[in-house]
């Protein structure tokens, strides 16, 4: 029912290009729409909307790693320093100067942009692993530049940053925050999703999967990478920003190496190249830690040598093994399999 | 093959490329006329690659000039001849795996698509008519080829036949007026050879490309090449009509063989 029934076909090409194919892919983005704009914020409480404005957060960093990684194909481990580099701007103007969240949000997409394409730059000579240790470098780069910042970012004692506000409104509850984070997260892949099947899209793949061929071809490879790592670390600059903004205080410490890391297992789990697959990841993890947590003391009762926060860990582990598992037995994400049970659901009892 | 006129689309002036010590190519002059479909032929390593590699930019020649269309490109970078109208299908394939058929043709004809990153990110006004006037366009690569049934396929799972056709059809959609085929029937099939060399054809006979045809199997080279050109240890050993070259002793002894 997500796709047409045989013998229907598109008359105009504008038809087959289409996001809406068949009423009931609208229904079920009306149904997502409800779920998170009117049902969430009725049902849930302030816990769950925390919990759903971090992955609200994190949707936003992923759509610019998955751009950069899923579908350019350079692989970056220096996400969340372009994270940082966003909430720690986002927190200097707004603490120094006192701007208010509208131009702290925009300048911190800027700001981290411009990073992006400094880090880019090297992308002239260099692929693949060697790119990776580059983004690994700039990470470290940024980590000293923050904890020896002297009074522009506080060193380790980190900085405060206000609440948005917006319009008069000031976004101080968990709930406020969570509709402008999910507004933000709907429109940040929405953007996303357009690129993806845009001429920019195309050539960020063709870059990924066969470089050579694509300068035989005429594509301008070097400006594709640039311009995949500056789209990178401007959703991460926002995702940055947000991250400030709604924490209301970060420190270096937020921004941990290992986090870049998750990000890529994220990306993994949910399928290399695909939007929804990516939100999965971040939705999927988020879930793990979850079930972790709430778990934690019953298995700490039972299995009494364990403690609780050593359980706690387990989050890590578990997600381990998840990566460890989907690249053995579908290196190609959940989505593909998502789309695999679809299209034998379609096609049965046939067998093609 | 009346269309073949005389005016020179590429023009090779002794061309010379070494790797280390090897000399790849040796004074080459060749001269490649608008409309004719040209085929080099030689043994293995014998520099047809490394021609066509020259042709397109990828291999930069130690000494010599290469003129297209009146205008020296010797010095013009690969990207920025590919805008100029030289096309290639490599050997082997050499496609976006992780793409559909029709986005390989799309991204064949990505310097033809003209819109900014902004639109790009909305997908309104300008992207949309763009995409859909390249579409139109690339639909009737398609059409010509005869692969509707694949096109929203990913490349990577179909089979190397259909493949290959895909890779002459992204080097189609850069409207190309010089092909460069680098064995495009290797390791296929009677069949697939005989569709193969069908669409050449056609489309050096529908669209007017000049078409440069790297080829082992002499068979499909002496039926659909206007002309000949021999090579052996990077040299220019013979040039003709498919007639003198199956005649020419020097082409026999390096390449062809006798009859036993």
């Amino acid at each position: 029912m997500l796709k047409k029934p045989c013998g229907t076909f598109d008359e105009t090409y504008a038809q087959d290009m289409s996001v809406i194919r068949t009423p009931y892919r609208g229904g079920l983005l009306i149904l997502l729409f409800l779920f998170l704009f009117v049902i969430t914020p009725l049902i849930a409480d302030n816990y769950a909307l925390g919990v759903m404005n971090l992955i609200g957060i994190s949707v936003i960093a992923m759509m610019g790693l998955n751009i950069l990684t899923g579908y350019c194909g350079q692989i970056s481990i220096g996400h969340v320093a372009f994270i940082a580099v966003g909430a720690y701007t986002s927190s200097i103007l707004s603490q120094h100067l006192g701007w208010p969240f509208w131009a702290t949000f925009p300048s911190a997409i800027l700001v981290s942009g411009l990073m992006g394409m400094v880090i880019g730059l090297p992308t002239l000579r260099i692929k693949g692993f060697y790119i990776a240790i580059s983004t690994l470098a700039f990470h470290y780069i940024i980590v000293w530049a923050i904890l020896h910042g002297g009074d522009l970012t506080k060193g380790v004692w980190g900085l405060p940053c206000e609440f948005p506000e917006l319009f008069g409104i000031s976004f101080n509850t968990e709930k406020k925050m969570y509709y402008l984070i999910m507004i933000l997260a709907v429109i940040g892949t929405v953007l996303a999703f357009n690129l993806v099947r845009s001429k920019f899209g195309r050539g960020f793949v063709a870059v990924r999967d066969n470089d050579i061929a694509a300068e035989f071809m005429g594509l301008n490879i070097f400006r594709l990478k640039s311009i995949a790592f500056i789209i990178c670390a401007m959703y991460a600059g926002a995702a940055g920003s947000l991250y400030a903004h709604y924490l209301g205080m970060i420190t270096v410490e937020q921004f941990p190496l290992i986090d870049s890391i998750w990000y890529l297992g994220f990306l993994i789990v949910g399928g290399l190249g695909s939007i929804s697959g990516a939100i999965f990841g971040v939705v999927f993890y988020r879930l793990i830690a979850q079930i972790v947590l709430f778990a934690a003391p019953m298995i700490s009762e039972a299995l009494p040598f364990l403690s609780v926060s050593g359980v706690a860990g387990f989050t890590q582990m578990l997600f381990g093994l998840v990566i460890i598992l989907f690249l053995v037995l579908e290196p190609r994400g959940a989505i593909h399999r998502w789309q695999l049970t679809l299209t034998s659901f379609r096609l049965w009892p046939f067998p093609y | 093959m009346e269309k073949t006129s005389q005016t020179e689309l590429l023009q090779l002036k002794s061309l010379n490329l070494s790797f280390g010590g090897v000399s790849a190519l040796n004074q080459i002059d060749l001269s490649i006329y608008e409309g004719e479909l040209l085929a080099l032929i030689g043994p293995n390593g014998a520099g047809k690659t490394c021609l066509l590699n020259c042709i397109n930019g990828f291999y930069k020649p130690d000494t010599g000039q290469i003129k297209y269309k009146g205008r020296d490109i010797t010095s013009v970078p690969l990207r920025n001849r590919a805008h100029l109208g030289i096309a290639r299908v490599f050997q082997g394939i050499q496609l976006y795996e992780g793409l559909s058929t029709l986005d390989n043709l799309l991204a064949g004809a990505h310097f033809f698509i003209d819109y900014n990153i902004l639109s790009a990110f909305l997908y309104v006004g300008k992207a949309k008519r763009e995409e859909i006037r390249q579409r139109r366009k690339v639909e009737e690569i398609i059409d010509f080829l005869e692969i509707e049934h694949v096109r929203k396929k990913r490349v990577g799972e179909l089979p190397y036949g259909l493949q290959k056709r895909i890779d002459l059809g992204r080097a189609m959609a850069m409207s190309p007026d010089l092909l460069l085929l680098d064995e495009p029937m290797a390791g296929m099939n009677l069949e697939e050879k005989e569709d193969m060399a069908r669409f050449i054809l056609d489309i050096h006979e529908e669209w007017g490309t000049t078409i440069v045809l790297v080829e082992h199997d002499m068979g499909v080279v002496m039926d659909v090449a206007d002309r000949l050109v021999v090579f052996d240890f990077g040299q220019k050993i013979a040039e003709g009509t498919p007639d003198e070259i199956s005649k020419n002793p020097k082409v026999i002894g390096a390449y062809l063989g006798v009859e036993v």
